[in-house]
């Protein structure tokens, strides 16, 4: 076939055009489910952003009371540090799965197993050098210092993300009914698990993408964000259709050696409904 | 934790890199010091580093390297505050931070750089007014 003129020639993975076109409904399958993951990051955000604010506001006026209190350093510095851990767990778990263990597996390996605990806190500062006796200062600081906690640039972020993700979401809901719609009927079922496995794998491949680019700084904001999700999302979406069919191929495999697939019936056997009511 | 370490006392400041001989310089070389607090706890990129601007060199020192702790007590003295910038920033850039297998890692590394590498930085940084810094480190 020759390239038409002002047509842009791609090159992807696959042997024959029927893998080729498998590989493409794959990612567009993704895509819807990166799309909607996007979509619902960049509503997401905005109300993070809102709520780790009041929640540090509580937090420091708890703080505030345990110090009038006379509460020893120690103790407010191991309280501090858990709530401060607590407050960014619950955010992180606001934005997803994918997100979610990507950023503990990040604190867990930076900090050991546990993460942001008080003891692994202590132990890395004593590294440091800093004196045990002034540790609980220390991390009583640390604890409490300003950070951007959902910056501007993640709301910025977010608003390409709300939009971009469902232009995305369209854009892949057609090409993917075109494929349902113009399937054979007889590969119908097993395409359908494709296509519900590669949403599913767009899902998480597109929120763990977008979860790693903000951690690494690598696009924070704007069309590289996007990018970030639809690239994640197809990547989930091929590895998620390719779930879906192995799982179809399991299920027609049980069905086969089960009754209904040797005899095409299922024999009816009373003992075994007499037996189900002892 | 970054290689190398930074030796301060009353006077001087010594930054030792891997790989590098020491570099000395008297305290009072400093023209003006940045204490950044990067990223978020979050997005779990959060982390505290300084800037020491002298007239023909940076140096970047994490708030985690060996001696960073005699540094933040030098810093916080009288004499400095009136140097001190206290800014948040989103990242740092890439060049800036530690490798992990030659990838640009997260946190910061133990470095010298150029006096025209604070232009990568001076845009994004919001600067912090209300706080000193015995408040944040």
């Amino acid at each position: 076939m020759q390239p038409q003129k002002d047509s842009v020639t791609v090159a992807i993975p696959a042997h024959d055009t029927n893998e080729g076109l498998n590989f493409l409904e794959s990612l567009t399958a993704g895509n819807i489910g990166a799309g909607t993951k996007m979509t619902s990051f960049g509503n997401t955000i905005p109300s993070i952003r809102q709520e780790y604010k009041l929640l540090i506001e509580k937090f420091e006026r708890d703080l505030h009371t345990r110090q009038t209190k006379g509460t020893q350093p120690k103790e407010l510095a191991r309280w501090a540090v858990n709530e401060r851990k607590q407050i960014a767990k619950k955010m992180r778990a606001r934005q997803g799965g994918g997100s979610q263990i990507v950023l503990e597996l990040r604190d867990n390996f930076k900090y050991g197993l546990g993460g942001r605990s008080y003891e692994n806190l202590e132990k890395r500062a004593l590294k440091q050098g800093i004196p045990e006796i002034e540790i609980p200062e220390a991390l009583l600081k640390k604890a409490t210092k300003p950070n951007s906690g959902i910056s501007k640039a993640a709301i910025d972020g977010a608003k390409f993300l709300k939009h971009g993700g469902r232009v995305v979401v369209v854009i892949s809901i057609t090409a993917t009914a075109y494929t349902l719609l113009t399937a054979p009927e007889d590969q119908l079922e097993q395409i359908l698990y494709q296509e519900a496995g590669g949403i599913a794998g767009g899902v998480v491949g597109g929120g763990t993408a977008v979860g790693l680019c903000i951690l690494f700084g690598i696009a924070t904001s704007g069309w590289g964000l996007l990018a970030c999700g639809v690239i994640g999302g197809g990547a989930g979406g091929i590895a998620g259709a390719e779930a879906g069919s192995r799982i179809y191929l399991l299920k027609e495999e049980y069905i086969q050696n089960s009754d209904i697939g040797k005899n095409g019936f299922e024999v009816y056997d009373p003992s075994k409904f007499s037996k189900s009511l002892q | 934790m970054p290689q190398g370490k930074i030796d301060v006392n009353d006077q001087t400041a010594t930054l030792t890199i891997k790989n590098s001989p020491p570099i000395a310089k008297n305290l009072s070389e400093i023209i003006a010091f940045y204490c950044l607090l990067v990223g978020s706890d979050v997005f779990a990129n959060d982390s505290t580093c300084f800037i020491l601007q002298f007239e023909d060199q940076l140096w970047l020192i994490p708030e985690e390297a060996r001696g960073a702790h005699q540094l933040k007590k030098i810093l916080t003295a009288n004499t400095m505050q009136a140097k001190e910038t206290i800014g948040l920033i989103n990242h740092l850039p890439a060049s800036w931070r530690k490798k992990f297998l030659l990838i640009p890692g997260i946190d910061p590394d133990l470095k010298l750089l150029q006096p025209s590498e604070l232009d990568k930085i001076s845009s994004q940084i919001e600067i912090i007014e209300n706080k000193s810094l015995e408040d944040v480190i």
